[in-house]
Protein backbone atom coordinates (compact mmCIF):
# COMPACT_ATOMS: atom_id res chain seq x y z
CA UNK A 1 0.00 0.00 0.00
CA UNK A 2 2.89 2.37 0.70
CA UNK A 3 4.32 1.73 -2.36
CA UNK A 4 1.50 1.99 -4.15
CA UNK A 5 0.92 5.24 -2.63
CA UNK A 6 4.53 6.19 -2.79
CA UNK A 7 4.28 5.49 -6.99
CA UNK A 8 0.86 7.63 -7.10
CA UNK A 9 3.23 10.27 -5.52
CA UNK A 10 6.06 10.25 -8.33
CA UNK A 11 3.33 9.84 -11.01
CA UNK A 12 1.55 12.73 -9.80
CA UNK A 13 5.15 14.79 -9.58
CA UNK A 14 5.87 13.62 -13.34
CA UNK A 15 2.40 14.42 -14.34
CA UNK A 16 2.94 18.03 -12.95
CA UNK A 17 7.07 18.03 -15.12
CA UNK A 18 5.40 16.48 -18.18
CA UNK A 19 2.49 18.77 -18.31
CA UNK A 20 4.41 21.66 -17.92
CA UNK A 21 6.64 20.40 -20.39
CA UNK A 22 4.09 18.94 -23.07
CA UNK A 23 0.84 19.59 -23.83
CA UNK A 24 -0.29 15.70 -24.52
CA UNK A 25 0.94 14.07 -20.88
CA UNK A 26 0.25 10.26 -22.24
CA UNK A 27 3.15 10.01 -24.99
CA UNK A 28 5.68 8.00 -23.63
CA UNK A 29 8.18 9.89 -21.54
CA UNK A 30 11.21 11.01 -23.17
CA UNK A 31 13.57 13.86 -22.32
CA UNK A 32 16.48 14.35 -23.68
CA UNK A 33 18.53 12.51 -27.06
CA UNK A 34 21.34 12.34 -29.05
CA UNK A 35 22.80 15.94 -29.43
CA UNK A 36 25.68 16.79 -31.41
CA UNK A 37 27.14 19.97 -30.60
CA UNK A 38 30.71 21.81 -30.43
CA UNK A 39 32.42 22.17 -26.68
CA UNK A 40 33.71 24.63 -25.29
CA UNK A 41 37.43 24.02 -26.86
CA UNK A 42 35.95 24.11 -30.57
CA UNK A 43 35.59 20.06 -30.52
CA UNK A 44 32.75 18.60 -32.09
CA UNK A 45 31.11 16.16 -29.01
CA UNK A 46 28.03 14.13 -29.18
CA UNK A 47 25.98 12.35 -26.46
CA UNK A 48 27.54 9.56 -27.13
CA UNK A 49 31.04 11.16 -25.65
CA UNK A 50 29.52 11.22 -22.28
CA UNK A 51 28.36 7.33 -21.88
CA UNK A 52 29.22 5.96 -19.02
CA UNK A 53 28.60 8.90 -16.82
CA UNK A 54 25.96 10.92 -15.33
CA UNK A 55 25.36 14.44 -17.21
CA UNK A 56 24.02 17.07 -15.77
CA UNK A 57 22.34 19.09 -18.29
CA UNK A 58 21.62 22.61 -17.75
CA UNK A 59 20.32 24.68 -20.85
CA UNK A 60 20.55 28.93 -20.69
CA UNK A 61 23.25 31.66 -21.54
CA UNK A 62 26.02 33.94 -20.70
CA UNK A 63 23.83 37.38 -20.88
CA UNK A 64 21.58 35.81 -18.03
CA UNK A 65 23.14 37.51 -14.92
CA UNK A 66 20.07 36.21 -12.66
CA UNK A 67 19.05 32.51 -13.10
CA UNK A 68 21.73 31.22 -14.76
CA UNK A 69 25.06 32.14 -12.29
CA UNK A 70 22.81 30.41 -9.48
CA UNK A 71 21.69 27.32 -11.87
CA UNK A 72 25.56 27.13 -12.57
CA UNK A 73 27.11 28.08 -8.96
CA UNK A 74 24.51 24.90 -7.31
CA UNK A 75 26.24 22.41 -9.82
CA UNK A 76 29.91 23.45 -9.09
CA UNK A 77 28.72 23.44 -5.22
CA UNK A 78 27.18 19.94 -5.67
CA UNK A 79 29.34 18.28 -7.35
CA UNK A 80 31.99 20.00 -4.62
CA UNK A 81 29.74 18.06 -1.85
CA UNK A 82 29.60 14.78 -3.57
CA UNK A 83 33.17 14.45 -3.36
CA UNK A 84 35.87 13.03 -5.64
CA UNK A 85 33.87 9.80 -6.35
CA UNK A 86 31.09 11.93 -7.49
CA UNK A 87 33.36 14.79 -9.75
CA UNK A 88 34.02 11.69 -11.30
CA UNK A 89 31.24 10.05 -12.05
CA UNK A 90 29.15 13.40 -12.95
CA UNK A 91 29.63 15.52 -16.01
CA UNK A 92 28.07 19.18 -15.80
CA UNK A 93 26.82 20.29 -19.40
CA UNK A 94 26.10 23.83 -20.04
CA UNK A 95 24.49 24.32 -23.26
CA UNK A 96 23.38 27.83 -24.82
CA UNK A 97 20.51 28.92 -26.25
CA UNK A 98 22.14 32.20 -27.62
CA UNK A 99 24.78 30.38 -29.93
CA UNK A 100 24.87 33.61 -32.00
CA UNK A 101 26.60 35.35 -28.80
CA UNK A 102 27.98 32.44 -26.91
CA UNK A 103 30.39 30.94 -29.04
CA UNK A 104 32.79 28.10 -27.95
CA UNK A 105 35.86 30.64 -27.20
CA UNK A 106 32.75 32.96 -24.70
CA UNK A 107 31.57 29.72 -23.13
CA UNK A 108 35.30 28.55 -22.16
CA UNK A 109 35.92 32.12 -20.66
CA UNK A 110 32.52 32.11 -18.62
CA UNK A 111 33.01 28.89 -17.21
CA UNK A 112 36.89 29.29 -16.15
CA UNK A 113 35.10 31.21 -13.04
CA UNK A 114 33.70 27.63 -11.79
CA UNK A 115 36.17 25.39 -9.82
CA UNK A 116 34.75 21.99 -11.43
CA UNK A 117 35.08 21.36 -15.12
CA UNK A 118 31.42 22.13 -16.36
CA UNK A 119 31.55 21.29 -20.30
CA UNK A 120 30.02 24.43 -22.45
CA UNK A 121 28.73 23.39 -25.18
CA UNK A 122 27.25 25.52 -28.67
CA UNK A 123 26.92 24.90 -31.89
CA UNK A 124 25.02 25.81 -35.32
CA UNK A 125 21.47 27.55 -34.94
CA UNK A 126 20.52 24.03 -36.32
CA UNK A 127 22.14 21.54 -33.74
CA UNK A 128 21.08 23.94 -30.73
CA UNK A 129 17.50 23.99 -31.88
CA UNK A 130 18.15 19.96 -32.04
CA UNK A 131 19.31 19.50 -28.51
CA UNK A 132 16.90 22.09 -27.90
CA UNK A 133 14.16 19.98 -29.40
CA UNK A 134 15.21 16.39 -27.74
CA UNK A 135 15.41 17.99 -24.26
CA UNK A 136 11.75 19.41 -24.70
CA UNK A 137 13.84 22.81 -23.84
CA UNK A 138 11.58 26.08 -24.83
CA UNK A 139 14.13 28.79 -25.50
CA UNK A 140 12.99 32.19 -27.77
CA UNK A 141 14.43 35.26 -28.31
CA UNK A 142 13.18 37.86 -26.00
CA UNK A 143 14.14 41.55 -27.63
CA UNK A 144 14.35 44.69 -25.47
CA UNK A 145 13.89 48.05 -26.21
CA UNK A 146 17.32 49.38 -26.04
CA UNK A 147 18.01 47.43 -29.10
CA UNK A 148 19.34 44.28 -27.14
CA UNK A 149 17.60 41.04 -26.67
CA UNK A 150 17.54 38.61 -23.67
CA UNK A 151 16.18 34.98 -24.11
CA UNK A 152 13.10 33.02 -22.26
CA UNK A 153 14.25 29.79 -21.16
CA UNK A 154 13.24 26.67 -19.39
CA UNK A 155 15.57 26.57 -16.31
CA UNK A 156 16.06 23.28 -15.78
CA UNK A 157 18.63 20.87 -14.95
CA UNK A 158 18.20 17.58 -16.11
CA UNK A 159 19.95 14.32 -14.61
CA UNK A 160 20.72 11.79 -17.47
CA UNK A 161 22.08 8.59 -15.92
CA UNK A 162 25.58 6.72 -17.23
CA UNK A 163 23.19 5.04 -20.16
CA UNK A 164 22.08 8.63 -21.13
CA UNK A 165 18.32 8.41 -20.09
CA UNK A 166 16.39 10.83 -18.49
CA UNK A 167 16.33 10.23 -14.52
CA UNK A 168 15.16 13.60 -12.96
CA UNK A 169 15.51 17.27 -12.53
CA UNK A 170 16.13 20.23 -10.40
CA UNK A 171 15.88 23.66 -11.30
CA UNK A 172 18.04 26.68 -10.64
CA UNK A 173 16.29 27.12 -7.22
CA UNK A 174 16.89 23.36 -5.84
CA UNK A 175 19.02 23.48 -3.15
CA UNK A 176 22.51 22.18 -3.00
CA UNK A 177 21.91 19.54 -0.09
CA UNK A 178 18.75 18.75 -2.25
CA UNK A 179 20.66 18.09 -5.39
CA UNK A 180 23.73 15.94 -3.56
CA UNK A 181 20.90 13.78 -1.43
CA UNK A 182 19.48 13.15 -4.76
CA UNK A 183 22.41 12.62 -6.99
CA UNK A 184 23.52 10.05 -3.51
CA UNK A 185 19.90 8.10 -3.55
CA UNK A 186 20.60 7.79 -7.59
CA UNK A 187 23.90 6.25 -7.10
CA UNK A 188 25.93 8.69 -8.44
CA UNK B 1 15.82 89.01 13.85
CA UNK B 2 19.03 88.76 12.21
CA UNK B 3 19.98 85.50 14.78
CA UNK B 4 16.39 84.32 14.30
CA UNK B 5 16.83 83.78 10.62
CA UNK B 6 20.13 81.93 10.98
CA UNK B 7 18.36 79.59 13.20
CA UNK B 8 15.77 79.41 10.36
CA UNK B 9 18.17 78.18 8.00
CA UNK B 10 20.14 76.24 10.05
CA UNK B 11 16.69 74.60 10.20
CA UNK B 12 15.87 74.04 7.24
CA UNK B 13 19.11 72.25 6.49
CA UNK B 14 19.00 69.78 9.12
CA UNK B 15 14.90 69.01 7.99
CA UNK B 16 16.23 69.18 4.01
CA UNK B 17 17.34 65.51 4.33
CA UNK B 18 14.62 63.88 6.03
CA UNK B 19 11.92 65.13 3.46
CA UNK B 20 14.63 65.04 0.39
CA UNK B 21 15.46 61.74 0.77
CA UNK B 22 12.34 59.87 1.40
CA UNK B 23 13.44 56.62 0.37
CA UNK B 24 15.71 54.44 2.16
CA UNK B 25 17.83 52.24 0.11
CA UNK B 26 19.40 49.05 2.25
CA UNK B 27 20.59 45.89 1.47
CA UNK B 28 21.95 47.08 -2.15
CA UNK B 29 24.06 44.36 -3.62
CA UNK B 30 25.31 43.69 -7.36
CA UNK B 31 26.56 40.36 -8.71
CA UNK B 32 30.71 40.09 -9.72
CA UNK B 33 30.30 39.39 -13.19
CA UNK B 34 31.88 36.16 -14.92
CA UNK B 35 34.25 35.99 -17.34
CA UNK B 36 33.62 37.98 -20.73
CA UNK B 37 30.36 38.76 -19.34
CA UNK B 38 29.21 42.72 -19.78
CA UNK B 39 25.90 42.16 -18.32
CA UNK B 40 25.30 42.92 -14.30
CA UNK B 41 22.65 42.71 -12.13
CA UNK B 42 21.67 44.80 -8.50
CA UNK B 43 19.30 43.82 -6.03
CA UNK B 44 18.04 46.05 -3.07
CA UNK B 45 15.46 46.57 -0.74
CA UNK B 46 13.49 50.09 -1.15
CA UNK B 47 11.25 52.33 1.63
CA UNK B 48 9.27 55.16 0.96
CA UNK B 49 7.30 56.41 4.04
CA UNK B 50 5.03 58.40 1.54
CA UNK B 51 4.89 56.45 -1.33
CA UNK B 52 6.68 57.06 -4.45
CA UNK B 53 7.80 55.07 -7.26
CA UNK B 54 11.77 54.19 -8.66
CA UNK B 55 11.59 55.53 -12.21
CA UNK B 56 15.07 54.93 -13.10
CA UNK B 57 18.46 53.99 -12.38
CA UNK B 58 21.87 55.31 -13.96
CA UNK B 59 25.66 53.98 -13.29
CA UNK B 60 29.15 55.38 -14.77
CA UNK B 61 30.12 51.53 -15.14
CA UNK B 62 27.20 50.38 -17.89
CA UNK B 63 25.76 51.86 -21.05
CA UNK B 64 22.11 51.25 -19.53
CA UNK B 65 20.90 50.11 -16.54
CA UNK B 66 17.10 48.82 -16.65
CA UNK B 67 14.49 47.67 -14.50
CA UNK B 68 13.60 44.16 -14.67
CA UNK B 69 11.13 41.42 -13.83
CA UNK B 70 12.20 37.84 -13.92
CA UNK B 71 8.91 35.79 -14.17
CA UNK B 72 8.58 31.96 -13.97
CA UNK B 73 5.86 30.27 -16.16
CA UNK B 74 6.21 27.15 -15.05
CA UNK B 75 9.84 25.92 -15.59
CA UNK B 76 10.16 28.81 -18.24
CA UNK B 77 11.82 31.65 -17.19
CA UNK B 78 11.75 35.16 -18.68
CA UNK B 79 12.74 39.08 -17.89
CA UNK B 80 10.76 41.70 -19.07
CA UNK B 81 11.38 45.47 -18.78
CA UNK B 82 9.31 47.49 -16.61
CA UNK B 83 9.30 51.38 -16.48
CA UNK B 84 8.91 52.06 -12.84
CA UNK B 85 8.77 49.78 -9.60
CA UNK B 86 5.80 50.97 -7.11
CA UNK B 87 7.09 51.64 -3.32
CA UNK B 88 3.78 51.83 -1.65
CA UNK B 89 3.70 53.77 1.25
CA UNK B 90 5.40 52.31 4.89
CA UNK B 91 6.13 49.07 3.02
CA UNK B 92 9.67 47.52 1.99
CA UNK B 93 9.89 46.64 -1.47
CA UNK B 94 12.55 43.72 -2.43
CA UNK B 95 14.76 43.69 -5.62
CA UNK B 96 15.87 39.85 -5.17
CA UNK B 97 16.60 36.80 -7.48
CA UNK B 98 14.61 35.73 -9.65
CA UNK B 99 12.18 38.86 -8.90
CA UNK B 100 12.71 42.40 -9.85
CA UNK B 101 16.26 43.29 -10.36
CA UNK B 102 18.26 46.41 -11.85
CA UNK B 103 19.90 45.13 -14.89
CA UNK B 104 23.23 46.80 -16.18
CA UNK B 105 23.78 46.06 -20.04
CA UNK B 106 27.13 47.20 -21.75
CA UNK B 107 29.49 47.12 -18.09
CA UNK B 108 32.30 48.96 -19.24
CA UNK B 109 34.61 46.72 -16.93
CA UNK B 110 34.03 43.53 -14.89
CA UNK B 111 32.62 43.74 -11.34
CA UNK B 112 34.92 42.70 -9.01
CA UNK B 113 33.78 40.93 -5.67
CA UNK B 114 35.11 43.10 -2.73
CA UNK B 115 34.51 46.32 -5.06
CA UNK B 116 31.63 48.97 -5.35
CA UNK B 117 30.01 50.65 -7.96
CA UNK B 118 27.90 53.54 -7.53
CA UNK B 119 24.46 53.73 -8.62
CA UNK B 120 21.72 56.82 -9.37
CA UNK B 121 18.61 56.09 -8.53
CA UNK B 122 15.85 58.47 -10.13
CA UNK B 123 12.29 58.47 -8.57
CA UNK B 124 8.90 60.35 -9.14
CA UNK B 125 8.86 62.70 -6.32
CA UNK B 126 11.87 62.06 -4.45
CA UNK B 127 14.88 64.00 -6.08
CA UNK B 128 17.46 61.28 -7.13
CA UNK B 129 20.18 59.53 -4.88
CA UNK B 130 23.55 58.09 -5.50
CA UNK B 131 23.86 54.82 -3.90
CA UNK B 132 27.29 53.02 -3.27
CA UNK B 133 27.01 49.23 -4.38
CA UNK B 134 28.87 46.65 -2.70
CA UNK B 135 29.91 43.83 -5.27
CA UNK B 136 28.88 40.26 -3.98
CA UNK B 137 29.73 36.91 -5.32
CA UNK B 138 28.88 36.09 -8.52
CA UNK B 139 25.64 34.08 -7.33
CA UNK B 140 25.04 35.47 -4.18
CA UNK B 141 21.35 35.33 -3.26
CA UNK B 142 22.09 38.37 -0.46
CA UNK B 143 24.56 40.90 0.72
CA UNK B 144 27.09 38.56 2.68
CA UNK B 145 26.32 35.86 -0.17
Amino acid sequence: MLALLALAGVGFGLTILLTSLWSSPDQTVSVGGPFTLVDDSGKTVSDRDFRGKWMLVYFGYTHCPDACPTALSHIDNALDDLGPKGAASVVPLFVTVDPERDTPAVLHDYLSAFDVHIHGLSGSDDQIAAAETEYRVYAAKHPDPAGGYSMDHSSIIYVMNPQGQFVANFTHETTVDAMVAKLRALGA
Amino acid sequence: MKRLGMVAVCAAMFAAPAWAASVVVTSAFARATLPGSDTGVVYMTLESDTGDKLTGASTPVAVSAMMHKTSMAGMVMSMDMVSAIDLPAGQKVVLQPDQLHIMLEGLRHPLVKGTTIPLQLIFAKSPAETVTVPVAGFAAMTPGG
